[in-house]
């Protein structure tokens, strides 16, 4: 029995011989590629997987708040560069003014956001620490030492408060030097800046205080650490986020 | 009156073909469903090619410099597209129609695609598309990048909500200084544009609600907004361009045959965006000068 | 949100977590499309309202009284937010990809299902924000959707401008969240989820469209909120973003040095994404019905995911083409309109692939299928008259004409609408269950062809003879006057075309209770959702992992015993 002759095959890929359609009674070849959808095998759940997945989604996340800021800088550098139009001289005048940052303060904010990154990102090898060994907890005759380790998580939390009322800090300075969110461009982009940055900062925080009262609510070890792991790298990009708007504020005035 | 026998048979004739294609029409075969999609896809696509061809409704008159180019340029555009218009969606009516399945209907030709026709395909539109545009650019640059020409007559044209003002230098050919502190709408003229009188250069300024234009010179126009973005369209002169609180915009133009021409707002700016209209007189040369000239004379 | 522990342990019991903050994607893709469902039926009586104010301004209709020129622009503004936000946006990607995503895939749900539930509430909450604008003092904003500033950062500059300004703004802002949410979702679900053997390039395209669009939309709403909060603070705090020194009425407002343009790079930059984020979807449903019902692959696969890539890419690059004449630098201009062109090219490989995937096809014509072939008729008249607008020495004459609104509404309102009908159509048997009625699915099909060309084609010589958009009456400027008989035969050819998708909807209702039984493959389909229950278990597959030895558009192969290879048949492996 002759087979129609297939024509043109798919664009860019190779054509494919008439056996492998089967008809020779091959057993069909195991599935190439595609994903694992991180159903594990029955009951136990993937969390390597899991944890991918959670990082995929953090990083589309990233993604977005870095538009954010991206849109806002674009703002900034077009305002501070664009003039308007007086009808009085029939020239061009720029506006941008200047704003009087406490930069001691907000250096003393840089310092404690960088160390609670630090004390973060060693919460974060804590819980992958523990979570790569709670299997072995199964294996009887092995105990794992329930030796609380140091509370990094906690510290981490208390310097997030620290950077945040340090900001409220400069805030009011702001105020009190006179440079409010409507006294010109340069303060309204300042204050609208660090207080983006700080609610996002916030959202941070409550992921964790939220994954550092997890380990009160009896999840999972290894639940646990996909939170802990997802809010410590966030954590760390809103560090790399503070540096930059830091030093966009710093330097192009 | 009856209807004659002939004509009750065409009708009874017609009812049954209407009842046929009807009954097809619902049915998942015959040829009823591809071809009223051809019907259809067809007269829609010959209807409107038919409007364009025939230009029912079409660019006013140009009566600017720039209008010759730029109607070539649309009517290129226009044969092009209209081209592919044609092709596309005839033959999409055709393919419908003539591959409907049907008992009688071959086999599908099984094919993922063909990587020659592709790339030819792609390239040809490429070349079609990014060659009709920067066939359209010179006439682009010419009204954009470059200045004016010398001698070209100055006016500051003003939006405001909802209507234009104009402004000529007069003699010295400056403008004079504006003061947002000195602008009250509701007196019209100088004060709509808060001329500041005082200004030595703002003393043979002439501020009008209708614009005069000499046929055949260049004029050189600075577009302002007072309030919200206006945008100054006038069709016949192939002229639109925003005017935008904040900047000055200088555009030029050259109109070419006498006459009114009607100007539009063409961004919407508020309630009363519908009525913010004018009307651009271009007239002879000594007819601008003794307007003006009187104008001027009004100050006094 | 993180999936803590596995929500499709079991199913959830109980009236609130099954129909109301179900977790379940199929369950929020039907809220999804419902609320898209009430969101066109307001768009679409708003706009019957403007047509007809245009040619009859004195009509006393019922439940409205007279239409008043300054509600004219309210309806105009609403009219298009809610079309473009809460119908294209959410239709298309949330209704549909939240329910077959997964399953095309062969996941049992989306990655994160909690944040699925919230994305969708949020959208509800943005569509209560926006539609609470009508209701308040002032009435709902009049400065377009588009809300260029300084008109809508300025309260005094007209009604609407106040309160209702500030909850257009607030709507839109909670709209971004959600669809952030939604985005970041659909990708990672896309990126992680798919079952073995569903290799990127065995995707059906409508997959590869949502997560395409669920990329466009990550990068570019993230920039309208950004506009927005500018444009609030604008309004609110007494900062100058957006506005300089300006005189509305003779007052002089306490604005200085803030740019107009601004405000339109911004919003344009997310605003052009946008509009590929309402066709991508459509053009993917376009693909599976047109394959599907030629009982053809789809011709050049690869060609249509490189295609639908770059008018993705792209789509970034030619914000610009909106602002020709708004005072930008020409030099730009140029720049943005090379772009433009070149953004037409990957449009026009999907048409001819189209064409191609129909020829030597033996075509069934089942609703869907008249969609989907409606779609490209309108895809094509809608896109070749960009080619005009993307010249900006031709835009000079047709910026802020009709010729614009008839171009996006054939591709937006009418061509991507076409897409939703074909996906309802298709998808209809898998997710209640039951079949539409064929024939009167065809009579609204062919009316709604007819009608919105009807509508839509003379606005391009309205906009050839110079007509302005958004002007509430044409009776001021004697050249528009006279234009007044095509606005007349397109307000009749509105509202025929409207009562006809009254047509749709009772179908859709109708059928849903009483259509007759589908089977689990009613247009003996390839793709993963036609192998599964209809309508689906709940985690979509029963208990079975798919595997995926096939792609998507196997029909007619040669000397296979039916002529259409499921994904997930065993028999045969193709190399693709």
């Amino acid at each position: 029995m002759g087979h129609p002759r297939i024509q043109e095959m798919a664009t860019f890929t190779p054509t494919t011989p008439l056996d492998d359609i089967g008809h020779g009674h091959k057993p069909p070849a195991p599935p190439v590629g595609g994903g694992d959808d991180g159903r594990g095998g029955g009951d136990v759940p993937n969390y390597g997987a899991r944890l991918r997945r959670a990082r995929l989604g953090l990083a589309c996340g990233i993604a977005t708040v870095c538009m954010v800021f991206i849109s806002l800088t674009s703002a900034y550098i077009v305002r501070q560069g664009l003039p308007t139009f007086d009808g009085a001289s029939n020239t061009y005048v720029r506006d941008w003014g200047k704003t009087d940052l406490p930069w001691s303060l907000l250096g003393i904010n840089t310092a404690l956001l960088l160390v609670s990154s630090v004390t973060m990102e060693l919460a974060r090898r804590d819980a992958a620490r523990r979570a790569a060994l709670a299997p072995l907890a199964g294996i009887p005759g092995v105990s794992l030492g329930n030796e609380k380790s140091f509370p990094w998580l906690g510290v981490t939390v208390l310097l997030g408060i620290g950077f945040l009322a340090g900001q409220w800090l400069a805030w009011s300075e702001l105020h009190a030097r006179g440079f409010y969110v409507s006294t010109n461009p340069s303060s309204s982009f300042a204050f609208l800046l660090t207080i983006v940055h700080a609610l996002h900062l916030t959202g941070g925080m409550i992921a964790l205080v939220w994954a550092a009262s997890a380990s009160l609510l009896k999840k999972p070890v290894e639940s646990r650490r996909i939170v802990v792991d997802i809010t410590a790298w966030y954590w760390h990009f809103m560090a790399v986020l503070w540096i930059y708007v830091f030093a966009l504020l710093g330097f192009v005035r | 009156m009856r209807l004659c026998y002939t004509r009750r048979r065409l009708l009874l004739a017609l009812w049954d073909a209407a009842i046929a294609v009807g009954k097809s029409f619902a049915a998942q075969e015959g040829w009823g469903m591809g071809l009223a999609l051809l019907l259809l896809i067809w007269l829609i696509t010959l209807a409107s090619t038919y409007f364009f061809v025939a230009k029912t409704w079409w660019l006013p008159v140009g009566a600017a410099a720039s209008a010759g180019f730029i109607d070539r340029q649309f009517t290129l555009t226009f044969i092009i597209m209209g081209i592919v218009f044609l092709a596309a969606q005839l033959g999409l009516g055709y393919i419908v129609w003539r591959y409907r399945e049907s008992s009688s209907s071959p086999p599908v030709s099984y094919s993922h695609g063909n990587t020659t026709l592709e790339v030819v395909w792609t390239l040809l539109t490429a070349v079609l598309f990014i060659g009709l545009n920067l066939m359209g650019s010179s006439v682009w640059a010419s009204q954009r990048f470059d200045a004016a020409e010398a001698g070209a007559v100055q006016v500051e044209v003003t939006g405001m909500q909802f209507a234009w003002y104009f402004r000529y230098p007069g003699p010295d050919g400056k403008y004079g200084a504006t003061s947002p502190k000195l602008m009250d709408p509701s007196a019209g003229g100088e004060a709509a544009v808060g001329l500041n009188t005082s200004d030595p250069a703002a003393k043979d300024d002439v501020v009008t609600g209708t614009m005069y234009l000499p046929v055949d010179r260049e004029v050189d126009v600075s577009l302002r907004a007072v309030d919200v973005i206006h945008s100054f369209f006038v069709p016949s002169l192939r002229f639109k361009q925003d005017a935008v609180p904040g900047l000055n915009i200088h555009m030029h133009f050259k109109p070419t045959a006498i006459g009114e021409y009607e100007i539009a707002c063409a961004e919407l700016c508020g309630l009363g965006h519908y009525k913010m209209h004018g009307v651009v007189h271009v007239v002879s040369q000594e007819d601008f000068d003794k307007w003006l000239a009187a104008r001027e004379a009004e100050k006094q | 949100m993180v999936a803590m522990e596995n929500p499709h342990a079991h199913a959830p019991q109980g009236f609130i977590r099954k129909y109301i903050f179900s977790l379940d994607h199929k369950v929020i893709g039907i809220q999804y499309f419902f609320l898209a469902l009430t969101a066109v039926f307001v768009g679409m009586f708003l706009s019957l309202l403007m047509r007809i104010h245009l040619v009859w301004p004195n009509a006393v209709l019922p439940l409205v009284g007279t239409i008043q020129p300054e509600t004219y622009l309210s309806l105009l503004t609403m009219h298009g937010t809610i079309m473009v936000f809460f119908v294209l946006t959410t239709a298309p990607q949330g209704g549909f990809g939240n329910y077959f995503l997964p399953i095309q895939i062969g996941a049992p749900d989306m990655a994160f299902p909690v944040l699925n539930m919230l994305s969708f509430w949020t959208t509800f909450v943005g569509f209560v924000v926006i539609i609470a604008a009508f209701f308040v003092t002032g009435g709902a904003p009049l400065h377009g959707w588009t809300g260029y500033a300084p008109l809508s950062a300025l309260p005094s500059a007209g009604p609407g401008e106040g309160l209702g300004a500030d909850l257009w703004i607030t709507s839109i802002a909670i709209f971004c969240v959600a669809s952030l949410m939604g985005a970041l979702n659909f990708i990672t679900t896309t990126l992680d989820l798919r079952a073995k053997g569903m290799t990127m390039m065995r995707m059906p395209l409508t997959v590869w469209s949502w997560f395409i669009t669920a990329i466009l939309g990550l990068l570019a709403f993230g920039v309208l909120l950004s506009a927005g909060i500018l444009l609030l603070m604008d309004r609110n705090l007494g900062t100058s973003f957006y506005v300089p020194l300006v005189v509305v009425n003779g007052q002089i407002m306490g604005h200085k040095g803030g740019s107009p343009l601004l405000w339109q790079h911004l919003f344009w930059f997310f605003g052009h994404p946008e509009v590929y984020i309402a066709i991508l979807p459509g053009m993917g449903v376009a693909s599976q019905v047109l394959s599907t019902f030629s009982r053809k692959p789809i011709f050049g696969y690869r060609a249509m995911v490189y295609a639908m890539l770059s008018i993705g890419f792209f789509g970034f690059m030619v914000w610009g083409h909106h602002m020709f004449m708004s005072g930008m630098s020409p030099y730009s201009a140029f720049a943005f309109s090379l772009l433009t062109m070149c953004i037409g090219v990957p449009s026009a490989i999907k048409t001819f692939n189209w064409l191609g995937t129909m020829w030597k096809g033996r075509i069934r014509f089942q609703t869907p299928m008249l969609y989907a072939i409606g779609f490209v008729s309108l895809f094509v008249s809608g896109g070749l008259s960009g080619p005009f607008l993307a010249q900006p020495v031709l835009d000079i004459q047709l910026h802020d004409t009709y010729f614009v609104v008839g171009h996006f509404h054939l591709i937006m309102g009418v061509a991507a609408i076409f897409g939703m009908f074909a996906a309802t159509y298709y998808w209809f048997p898998k997710m209640f269950g039951r079949m539409m009625n064929e024939t009167w699915g065809k009579i609204h099909f062919f009316l709604t062809l007819a009608g919105t060309y009807a509508i839509f084609m003379p606005m391009h010589y309205l906009g050839l003879a110079g007509g302005t958009r958004r002007y509430s009456q044409y009776t001021e400027v004697a050249y528009l006057a006279k234009l007044m008989p095509l606005h007349h035969f397109m307000t009749w050819a509105a509202i025929i075309t409207i009562a006809a998708q009254f047509i749709f909807v009772i179908n859709l209702f109708w059928s849903m209770f009483k259509g007759p039984k589908a089977s689990d493959n009613p247009w003996e389909a390839t793709t993963l959702e036609w192998t599964t229950a209809t309508p689906p278990p709940h985690d979509n597959f029963g208990g079975v992992t798919p595997v995926v030895n096939h792609g998507p558009y196997e029909y007619g192969v040669p000397g296979a015993a039916k002529d259409y290879v499921m994904q997930n048949d065993p028999a045969g492996v193709t190399a693709h």
